[in-house]
């Protein structure tokens, strides 16, 4: 009893240590942990394989590897993730634009138009933490821009405003609509003020227009309808705000290279296309640059096939650019999510990685002065973290977690699907997949090729060019669980039910890559028992048990040869009259239903039988007095009473009574009740009937007839039951159907394999008996057979062969016959007996592997060994729609080694059972 | 006796002559009225069962169960009845003839303009208890004017005055036409140009004095703008700044509209940056709750939203969430007002439901009065007079048929100032609408109610409306 207990506790703690890691996600210290982090410093030090970053309240406090963990923060573990920096959006229409009509309006603040309580979740899913925010591009100087991270703590979501102004040259600037303002009140001081006329007029216009509004400020004479307007651009002017411009056009690029140095601003610049075609002006200005490709495709409404601007050509304009600083963004049409592709198309097109992936990150953020918190993983910086699927430049790739300033900000839909990706998948002997990818999903193999879906949210798990990934191993032969209970196992027992949440020896079983047991007793009894195919791993028992009868074992034992074929049917001859008791039951149900189909009347046929049976509690014959009610006085009599399971029957046999009667009552406890069933018709309801056991042979209760009760007191006075004729029912239910013979456990497995649904495992010891078993079993009876040890094997191993006869070997790897060394496995494979390598043991199982690995060593084929640990072993037991391949629709029970698992300095990885991971 | 023996015997004759559905309200107010035998809710201090509530000239002298009453006073049986303070309506733009949309910057609006004592707003108002009315512009503004409490009697918007000119009303969320970056640009720039103002008059001032001293001008511009400072009169202001000079300096508060979390930074921001956060109360829309913090961290009080349940869609997810705004600012310990519904088909509409709604949601039934009373009037700077049933203070009171957040309660009776303003009985309206109450038939025909609209210009005469002029004559 304590064991279970032992094991529930155990169970608890290890939840409870799951659940721990998730609550502290809450928090903004932790420790993270990750299979590679892209810390976007520059240098050496930019990839680190299997590091970690610490981050203390919210900001990172170190990265690297072997780093000392500070005890007092949870950690989290992704082994498989990529962390990247978050992304840096250098253009977000985020702001909107707003519907001011100055054409140079200094006061509007994109930062105004920024919701600070906002739920950004859709944009972080894309992993872009931070955007910059554009006030319009319908005016010369829209306003003030603006850089936001986009979750936190409202006050803290500004990194920066107030210092930066906007300015867009080119045509969608000219002629703003003339300025027709009304003053109110208007009074004897106060006019009405006359409609003004508002520049740039055209491209000629438009940075004078610019320089005079930028002076009229500074002087305060402007005439802006807004005071605040003119107000705003003094002081950033003063400020020496810097100034970014955005421009389309190659000759307004020009321009403002040329604005820029005369007015002595720093600043920098916004464009698409025909950035290229003055390369060499942007170089000798050396201004950074944000290039925004045109995709046309991306925008809603547009479509490949109109937008002359390919995206590829477009993005190749880069690559002129690559001695300035530049940071990628969507034009402001599209959306901001779309920033990690068009990276990823950058790289496509051939653009150096690091550069590419520095243009949505740390560039981006020094482009907009604000990586000093973001951009890069860096101590110090704030800890915004992208963890990813994979490679960030990866296609499929997809985000699953964004940290903003060190809190867990999105995460991805819980997803159960799992994508392992290996230089080899080996699916069964016939099919393997080298750069092959499956995918998992509810613990089932879904898909398998060289490329799977991706779902959202999926984990993916790349073994790398030597990850080899094969179906979990089976041992054909063990005894996981049994705690070293070496009794006869009773042909009944199920023994799956010792199963339930693995405990540690289990598990050592499961990491090892043995997926699937053949659970059997250590010893048989002689009419056989059951085998069971198990997982090694699982939540409970109904995820282990994989086929609750997947066989039937036998011993031969000593059997004399010429004695087999008697031996084999005395065994199976409990097991035939059971059958045929089934057999006969079917017919029976065949033959009425087919009656019912034509409606005919069912009779319900009867029998009478004289049923007797021993002592027990209540069996046998009472004496009894009956008091009360309506009788003057009392009244004695006998009762025989039978018990059948906890219904009693029983009858007045003296004074002996014509009215056919019958007393039904139930047993629970020392309690009985029910009624008498009499035929008297006049009787609206049966009596009713309540008693007590008390003590020994004794009862009392009472009955309750119409309104009256009577009491009575019983004493039994013949323990040996009464004989008397019943009339009963025979064996059909109440509408005659035919009723199903009891369904007997330990006869069950025999059935299966009468009716060869399972195969008969039978250990043989010696050639002759194999031989008899050949004969009488499987050329007789048409069983289906496994041999099991049988050292002999190799003699019948031609007969074997074609009769498809599998054997599992033994657990000796080599022995010595005729003074040589012998190899059972290396030698029927390679005659094609189909084998399958069995444990002997509990979680010595774990070895399982080893035999293989020796038999490989000595000369068996390392698929031979690879199949026969998988698919060969399934398909010998049935259960090969299960376990034993990596075929779609199958368990997802599947082990990574990093090399074949059979050939030198091979090691197991990573196992899964039905999806769930065990090596972690 | 022999004093007031004959004010009785004239009530009386008069009361016999106009009939009795016009006697109570006929009658020169009595000077002196005890309410007897009603539990008293009087929100500050304990419940009171089987009462009796002493005014005398308007104003609560007594409360309790054992109060002595006065031979001289009108004594008025209120058993089984509950009296409970006169509610507040906190923001209504409802009492405006037309509110001001067109102009963003008007400070120098004031809703005693626009008042119309003749709209069936008041009229419903004291049919739902609400004893005082803040009239404000909409939120469709940037700065929108000055406010006013008043009480929803009176022929003229001076007789239905309690305070005039209390605060200005701001909008930190865009009017329409406009966007948050012209929102704020604009509000910033009414205090940019007051600046700009301000020193140009100081300059001007300082011309001036020198001419009337005829002395020259012998000093730069910036120096006359700060030696002319001092010399401002408060007559020298103009229509259009001197509402925002009086914002800054003091004499006035602000109510400033934030329709969303987002706008409530910058409120606040603009506020301290001018002086008045101290005296701003904020009104709230749409998700402003989000933005509870930053209303605790500066100890403002609010008037949440007329809906008390924000509901959104989480962007992740698609499920459809929702808060019990009220739970979220008892829980930061932010003193807040409710507000009625302006849509007179909702339950919403009724203060009472609204207050009966946080009691449902867990919150202790006298904040749920208070937020119905007493807060709104210290938000307006009323609560010594008002607010609660208090000695001492203004007898404004409701008396319900039952509990007062019980939606089956009705309004039996309204008193203003210790004047019956209402009379459930002697509802016109209510009875075209019902018939009349039990006990109470006046023969009115109830399909010719129901086929006649009500005249609303005969409302304005009723005889309730005419109480307070008398009061005061």
């Amino acid at each position: 009893m304590i064991r279970p207990f032992l094991l529930g506790l155990g169970a608890l703690i290890a939840l409870g240590l799951g659940v721990a890691p998730a609550a502290a996600a809450e928090s903004d210290s932790f420790v993270l942990r990750a299979g590679r982090i892209l810390t976007m410093t520059g240098g050496a030090s930019d990839v680190i394989e299997n590091g970690m970053i610490i981050v203390r309240d919210g900001r990172i406090e170190a990265v690297g590897v072997g780093l000392d963990v500070p005890l007092d923060l949870p950690q989290i573990h992704l082994p498989d993730a990529t962390v990247i920096p978050g992304l840096v959006a250098a253009e977000s229409s985020l702001a909107g634009s707003h519907r001011g009509e100055e054409s140079v309006a200094a006061g509007f603040r994109a930062v105004d138009a920024f919701n600070r309580y906002g739920d950004y979740r859709a944009i972080l899913a894309s992993g872009v933490t931070t955007v910059h925010l554009q006030p319009g591009k319908h005016r010369l100087l829209p306003g003030q821009g603006a850089v936001v991270k986009l979750a936190g703590p409202p006050e803290a979501r500004v990194l920066r405003s107030q210092d930066e102004l906007c300015v867009v040259l080119g045509d969608g600037v000219f002629a703003p609509p003339i300025d027709t303002r009304v003053t109110a009140p208007t009074s004897s001081d106060q006019d009405i003020d006359r409609a003004r006329e508002q520049r740039p007029e055209s491209r000629l216009g438009q940075l004078l227009a610019l320089r005079e509004q930028v002076e009229s400020a500074l002087a305060g004479t402007s005439d802006s309808e807004l005071m605040f307007h003119a107000t705003e651009l003094a002081r950033l002017w003063r400020n020496n705000a810097r100034l970014r411009v955005d421009a389309d056009r190659a000759v307004d690029l020009l321009a403002a290279v040329s604005f820029l140095r005369a007015q002595g601003r720093s600043g920098y610049l916004v464009g698409g296309a025909e950035m290229a075609s003055v390369a060499g002006s942007l170089r000798r200005a050396g201004l950074p640059l944000v290039y925004r490709p045109r995709s046309g495709f991306e925008t809603e409404g547009g479509d490949v096939g109109t937008s002359p601007d390919a995206l590829d050509g477009n993005l190749r304009d880069l690559l002129e650019l690559s001695s300035l600083p530049w940071a990628l963004s969507p034009p402001l049409d599209e959306p901001v999510t779309r920033l990690r592709l068009l990276a990823v198309h950058a790289h496509g097109v051939g653009l150096e990685r690091q550069r590419v992936l520095a243009a949505v990150t740390r560039t981006a953020a020094e482009i907009l002065g604000v990586s000093n918190r973001v951009g890069r993983l860096a101590p110090g910086l704030d800890a915004d973290l992208v963890v990813m699927s994979g490679d960030p430049l990866g296609v499929a790739t997809h985000v699953q977690r964004v940290y903003v300033s060190g809190r867990l900000e999105f995460q991805a839909p819980p997803s159960n699907a799992l994508v392992v990706r290996a230089g080899t998948v080996w699916v069964s002997p016939d099919q393997q997949f080298a750069n092959g990818e499956v995918l998992v999903e509810d613990g089932k193999i879904v898909a398998v090729g060289t490329s799977v879906p991706h779902p959202p949210g999926a984990q993916v798990v790349d073994a790398g060019a030597d990850g080899f990934v094969a179906p979990g191993f089976i041992d054909a032969h063990g005894h996981l669980g049994l705690e070293g209970d070496r009794s006869v196992g009773v042909a009944g027992h199920d023994l799956t039910k010792l199963l339930g949440v693995p405990d540690v020896s289990q598990q050592r079983v499961a990491r090892a890559g043995v997926t699937t047991v053949l659970q059997a007793p250590y010893r048989f009894p002689r009419n056989g028992t059951r085998v069971a195919a198990v997982k090694t791993s699982g939540k409970g028992r109904d995820e282990r048990v994989v086929e609750p009868v997947a066989a039937v074992v036998f011993d031969l034992g000593t059997t004399d040869p010429s004695a087999i074929a008697k031996s084999i049917d005395t065994r199976l001859a409990a097991g035939r009259k059971y059958v045929d008791r089934w057999r006969k039951y079917e017919k029976k149900l065949k033959e009425y239903e087919e009656k019912k189909k034509r409606g005919e009347k069912v009779d319900q046929e009867v029998e009478e039988v004289t049923e007797k049976r021993g002592p027990d509690p209540i069996t046998g014959t009472w004496e009894g007095t009956i008091t009360g009610g309506p009788m003057p006085e009392p009244q004695t009599g006998r009762v025989a009473f039978r018990l059948t399971g906890s219904s009693v029957e029983g009858r007045v046999i003296d004074p002996v009574i014509d009215i056919p009667h019958r007393i039904l009552l139930t047993l629970s406890g020392d309690s009985l009740t029910g009624q008498i069933e009499v035929d008297v018709p006049q009787l609206p309801s049966p009596p009713e009937v309540e008693a007590r056991l008390v003590g020994e042979d004794r009862m009392e209760g009472t009955v309750r007839v119409l309104t009256f009760v009577v009491r009575f007191e019983g004493k039994r006075v013949d323990k040996e039951a009464v004989e008397f004729r019943v009339t009963r029912r025979k064996s059909s239910g109440k509408d005659g159907r035919p009723v199903a013979p009891r369904l007997d456990p330990s006869l069950e497995p025999v059935r299966a394999l009468l009716e060869k649904r399972i195969p008969a495992l039978v250990r043989v010891n010696n050639a002759a008996q194999i031989d008899a078993l050949l004969d009488h079993m499987v050329d007789k009876l048409q069983l289906p057979v496994i041999l099991l040890d049988a050292p002999d094997a190799r003699l019948h191993a031609s007969r074997l062969r074609d009769k498809k006869i599998g054997v599992v070997l033994s657990t000796e790897v080599t022995r010595s016959v005729q003074r040589r060394e012998y190899v059972a496995a290396a030698d029927l494979s390679r005659h094609g007996v189909m084998v399958a390598f069995q444990s002997r043991a509990e979680d010595g199982a774990r070895n399982l592997p080893q035999q293989a690995l020796h038999s490989v060593e000595r000369g068996m084929a390392a698929d031979h060994a690879l199949a026969a640990l998988t698919t060969g072993a399934a398909k010998l037991f049935g259960i090969d729609s299960r376990v034993g391949s990596l075929e779609p629709g199958k368990d997802a029970d599947l082990v990574i080694f990093r090399g074949h698992p059979f050939r030198t300095g091979a090691s197991v990885q990573r196992v899964w059972i039905n999806g769930q991971e065990v090596t972690q | 006796m022999n004093r007031c023996f004959p004010v009785r015997l004239l009530a009386l004759t008069l009361g016999i002559l106009i009939g009795l559905s016009a006697s109570a309200n006929g009658a020169p107010p009595p000077s002196k009225v005890a309410l007897t035998g009603g539990k008293i809710v009087p929100v500050v201090g304990d419940v009171v069962e089987q009462g009796t509530l002493l005014i005398e000239n308007g104003t609560i002298t007594a409360i309790g169960s054992d109060v002595e009453i006065p031979y001289d006073a009108m004594e008025v049986d209120c058993t089984g009845k509950v009296l409970f303070p006169g509610m507040f309506d906190p923001h209504s733009w409802r009492g405006l003839d037309v509110t001001n949309e067109n102009l963003p910057v008007a400070p120098y609006l004031d809703v005693y303009d626009a008042i119309d004592p003749s709209r069936l707003y008041f009229e419903d108002a004291l049919r739902d208890g609400i004893a005082s009315i803040h009239v404000s512009q909409g939120n469709n503004c940037v700065i929108g004017g000055l406010t006013r409490l008043v009480r929803p009697i009176g022929r003229t918007p001076d007789a239905m005055t309690v305070r005039p000119a209390l605060a200005l009303k701001i909008s930190a969320t865009p009017k329409s036409g406009f966007d948050r970056m012209i929102q704020l640009a604009t509000l910033r720039d009414a205090f940019v140009e007051l600046d700009h103002y301000l020193e140009r008059l100081a300059e001007r001032r300082y011309e001036e004095v020198q001419k009337e001293q005829d002395k020259d001008v012998d000093v730069g511009p910036a120096e006359a703008r700060r030696l002319g400072k001092e010399l401002i009169r408060p007559e020298d202001y103009d229509d259009r700044h001197r509402n925002l000079v009086k914002l800054r300096d003091g004499d006035l508060g602000a109510w400033i509209y934030c329709g969303a979390a987002t706008d409530v930074g910058p409120a606040i921001r603009v506020a301290r940056e001018n002086g008045f956060l101290e005296r701003t109360v904020f009104v709230l829309g749409g998700d402003a709750h989000r933005a509870v913090q930053e209303f605790r961290a500066t100890k403002r009080p609010v008037v949440l939203p007329t809906n008390l349940t924000y509901r959104w869609y989480d962007p992740v997810s698609a499920e459809l969430q929702e808060v019990f705004v009220p739970k979220v600012f008892h829980d930061a310990g932010v003193p807040f007002a409710l507000q009625p519904h302006p849509d007179s088909s909702l339950a919403e509409r009724y203060l009472n439901y609204q207050a009966a709604q946080l009691v449902r949601e867990g919150i202790p039934m006298n904040e749920a009065y208070a937020s119905i009373t007493l807060r709104p009037a210290e938000f307006l700077g009323v609560a010594k007079q008002r607010g609660s049933l208090e000695v001492g203070k203004v007898a404004d009171l409701v008396i319900f048929s039952g509990d007062p957040l019980e939606f089956s309660s009705w309004v039996e009776q309204v008193y203003l100032a210790g004047i019956l303003a209402y009379d459930r009985a002697r509802d016109p309206r209510l009875q075209t609408l019902l018939g009349a109450p039990e006990g109470e038939a006046e023969g009115d025909q109830p399909e010719e109610g129901g086929s006649q609209a009500p005249d609303p210009a005969a409302d304005s005469s009723q005889p309730e409306t005419d109480q307070p002029e008398k009061d005061q004559q």
